[in-house]
């Protein structure tokens, strides 16, 4: 808020703006000086080094400060003292004004000379923030000058007067003035051409700095709003909802009237809906790698801005008819290793007007705190799966280990309730329970084993130590070991006199042992297990089958075969956590090699292992492409 | 009282035999040592099928059941029985998987015992369970 000044007296009040003390010391002189060089009076108002270094320059000058003073026609003030004088509660007080600073101009103005008067007071005032109290000083000493002939000049510092807030302050402190000095990079200036050039040069300043304060404040707000919709999206971690917040947020950010997220899954971008407002509709599309914005994104991802789009600029067909998408911006969604997460595309409809450069790059500006919040929601997911399979591991594992130790507990358990009964046990029931307990406790090892080898098998690097042995061998002695397993069931093996390989030899024979123990308990009816060893030469690998004609694997279970946990007949059947063809795909994985499962119409199950006899050539990464089972990679 | 143990098959109800009902050798064995050794008539079956057959030949006093087995699994056992014609043995499921208390108990379930379980459980669950001779 202004004051309103009183109309400045026809008497003399400049206003000189300054940007060194240099030049204000010249200008005090030129105003005070001569005043007394001309037998008038003057009466200086100013800081103690502005003071200071005025008397000094006037004393090098000649002048006798101290006669002048003696003779009452020279005084020197304090400003900050002075002001200490009137001021009253943040403010001017008129009547002390007016008889502290009007008696002294009175006394200086003795025996009818003029009075010439500096004053600092009012730019100490405004650099002090107060401007209200600066206008309203400069009030005070005009309506002095209605009733003491006195010429004032008042000085103010530029440097110390920028920023917006005191471009309003300048304003009235011109409007009090009769004349206004500007301070003496224009002032200085020679010629009046020079001096017009100088005022050019400022105006064009002038517009360029306030295009570039608007500029700024439009980057702060676009941050603010930024900073608020990543607080949004980032609070939530489900993924649908997250997609969601972040089209509408989009829309609103750049003023679309449609749009849709695409998440990037296997080999297209997908999205699932289109927004309208507040308002998502079920829309199923995907896009292969180069067709349309979206497609096109897979092949080079960059901020698209298309407007009043035609037929093949990328735009699909069902938005421009369903949904009258005339213009539109598609932006990418970088992960953190920059692969491309999905994309956010926006479309303005007919009758609106077309997206601009700012617009698209707002876009893109949303698309990264997208990222961030897709990475984590996506991390989330991951961390819940791996929850739930922790989960059903424990369940699984606590249940199974539970069989052999009851087993063993109970037959220590009557053991001794023979020998406290009896006083002895006999050596048959002692051999008896002796097996029994070694028995199961080689049983509860196994299946440690089993679950420590899952545990770990992320860990473990994925090449095996190979060594070179006799495969036919291995093949033959697991055989060998199996047959006291199944007394109702034969085993027949097909194999070759020897087969060199270099493999891991632990690891396969838990591979053959695994598929003959399934194999085995598969037939609880009995019959022929058949297992045959080949050698494919010219493809340098060994091929192992292992058919049985027992149970086999009902059709809607055949696609998890290879799952951690899986159980053919899940419910019902018995041992076994469903760990050994998972972990049997591994090693067989980890050699470059492949398994599957077969299901012969006469009934059972034929596992077939391709296995390369020697590592493969450093080129080639993990193999099992053969495997009926898609996951995702790293499970 | 535990009564003498006869050999003879199928075992008359006298001999209030218990029927053990598992899939798993061990623990099939196991029980049959302990309650043979108590002097009970122990006739055993694999799986739920199994028992069902044995049942159309004699009455068991007490049956043991577990749960997880192929074919037909203890609940469908269990279920089976309560369809049956009486006499209604009591039945003590014995079981390491879990279980829903509401299921057991439609099915008219006696008794649960949770492996790894302890001998002397089973001795008191059998001695208060089994129906009196000739019952």
């Amino acid at each position: 808020m202004v004051t309103e000044i009183p109309p400045a007296a026809p008497a003399r009040h400049a206003v000189q703006f300054y940007e060194s003390d240099v030049f204000l010391l010249g200008a005090i002189d030129e105003f005070c000086g001569a005043a007394l060089r001309a037998g008038d009076a003057a009466i200086v108002i100013a800081t103690e080094p502005h003071r200071a270094a005025l008397e000094q320059r006037w004393g090098a000058d000649g002048m006798d400060i101290a006669a002048l003073q003696a003779s009452g026609r020279y005084l020197a003030l304090d400003a900050v003292e002075a002001l200490t004088g009137f001021m009253c509660g943040g403010e001017p007080d008129q009547e002390r004004f007016t008889r502290l600073i009007g008696g002294h101009l009175t006394a200086l103005a003795a025996g009818g000379r003029m009075v010439y008067a500096f004053g600092e007071m009012v730019a100490i005032l405004a650099i002090g923030g107060q401007h209200e109290a600066a206008l309203r000083l400069e009030a005070l000493w005009n309506g002095l000058q209605q009733t003491l002939p006195f010429a004032l000049l008042c000085a103010y510092p530029m440097h110390q007067l920028g920023g917006e807030a005191l471009s309003a302050l300048i304003e009235g402190v011109c409007n009090a003035h009769t004349e206004v000095t500007p301070a003496e990079s224009y002032s200085a200036l020679p010629t009046s051409d020079s001096q017009l050039r100088a005022i050019a040069v400022l105006q064009q300043k002038a517009r360029s700095l306030d295009a570039e304060v608007a500029e700024r404040r439009r980057s702060e707000q676009l941050l603010q709003t930024l900073l608020q919709i990543s607080q949004k999206l980032h609070a939530s971690l489900d993924l649908e909802t997250l997609l969601g917040e972040l089209v509408k947020e989009a829309l609103r950010l750049v003023g679309a009237t449609g749009g849709f997220v695409c998440l990037h899954a296997g080999e297209g971008m997908t999205t699932h809906g289109y927004v309208q407002g507040e308002t998502i509709e079920p829309l199923e599309r995907c896009w292969p790698a180069g067709e349309g914005l979206p497609g096109r994104q897979l092949v080079h991802p960059a901020a698209y801005l298309v407007n009043a789009a035609g037929e093949f600029d990328g735009i699909d067909a069902t938005f421009r008819e369903r949904f009258g998408a005339r213009n539109a911006i598609d932006v990418p969604i970088l992960g953190s290793d920059d692969d491309i997460l999905g994309c956010i595309e926006v479309h303005g409809g007919y009758g609106s007007p077309a997206f601009t450069a700012a617009e698209r790059e707002k876009l893109a500006a949303l698309a990264r705190i997208a990222a961030i919040a897709i990475e984590n929601a996506h991390l989330y997911r991951e961390a819940q799966a791996a929850v739930r399979l922790r989960d059903e591991f424990l369940a699984i594992a606590s249940h199974e280990l539970r069989t052999p130790l009851t087993v063993l507990a109970g037959q220590a358990d009557l053991a001794l309730r023979r020998l406290r009964r009896d006083g002895q046990l006999s050596q048959e029931r002692l051999r008896h329970t002796l097996d029994v307990v070694t028995g199961q406790a080689a049983r509860l090892a196994h299946l440690l084993d089993q679950l420590l080898d899952v545990a770990s098998l992320r860990r473990r690097g994925s090449v095996p130590n190979r060594a070179t042995v006799d495969l036919a061998l291995l093949v033959r002695r697991a055989v060998a070991a199996m047959r006291p397993h199944g007394e109702a069931l034969s085993i027949v093996l097909e194999a070759p006199e020897t087969l060199p390989a270099s493999i891991d030899a632990p690891g396969i024979e838990q591979v053959v042992t695994n598929l003959l123990d399934n194999a085995v308990r598969y037939s609880p009816d009995g019959g022929t297990i058949q297992v045959t060893l080949s050698h494919d030469a010219p493809h340098g690998r060994a091929i192992l089958r292992v058919r049985d004609h027992g149970l086999g694997i009902p059709l809607e279970r055949r696609a998890q075969v290879f799952e951690r946990f899986f159980q053919a007949h899940a419910e019902e059947f018995r041992s076994g956590m469903g760990l050994g063809l998972y972990l049997s795909r591994q090693i067989v994985r980890q050699h470059g090699g492949t398994i599957r499962p077969d299901f012969p119409e006469d009934g059972g199950t034929c596992f077939t292992v391709e296995l390369p006899l020697e590592p493969p050539a450093p080129s080639g990464a993990d193999a099992g492409h053969l495997d009926t089972v898609t996951r995702r990679s790293g499970d | 009282m535990s009564p003498v143990r006869d050999d003879r098959f199928p075992p008359p109800a006298e001999q209030r035999p218990i029927l053990i009902v598992d899939d798993e050798p061990g623990i099939h064995q196991l029980l049959i040592d302990a309650l043979v050794d108590e002097g009970y008539c122990t006739p055993a079956a694999g799986d739920g099928r199994e028992a069902l057959a044995l049942l159309k030949q004699f009455t068991p006093g007490l049956i043991l059941l577990d749960l997880r087995m192929p074919r037909m699994d203890g609940i469908a056992f269990a279920a089976a029985l309560r369809r049956r014609a009486h006499p209604q043995p009591p039945v003590v499921v014995v079981t390491a998987a879990p279980f829903d208390a509401e299921t057991l108990d439609r099915l008219g379930v006696a008794e649960v015992l949770v492996k790894p379980f302890v001998l002397d459980a089973v001795f008191s669950h059998v001695e208060r369970l089994l129906s009196p001779a000739g019952a």
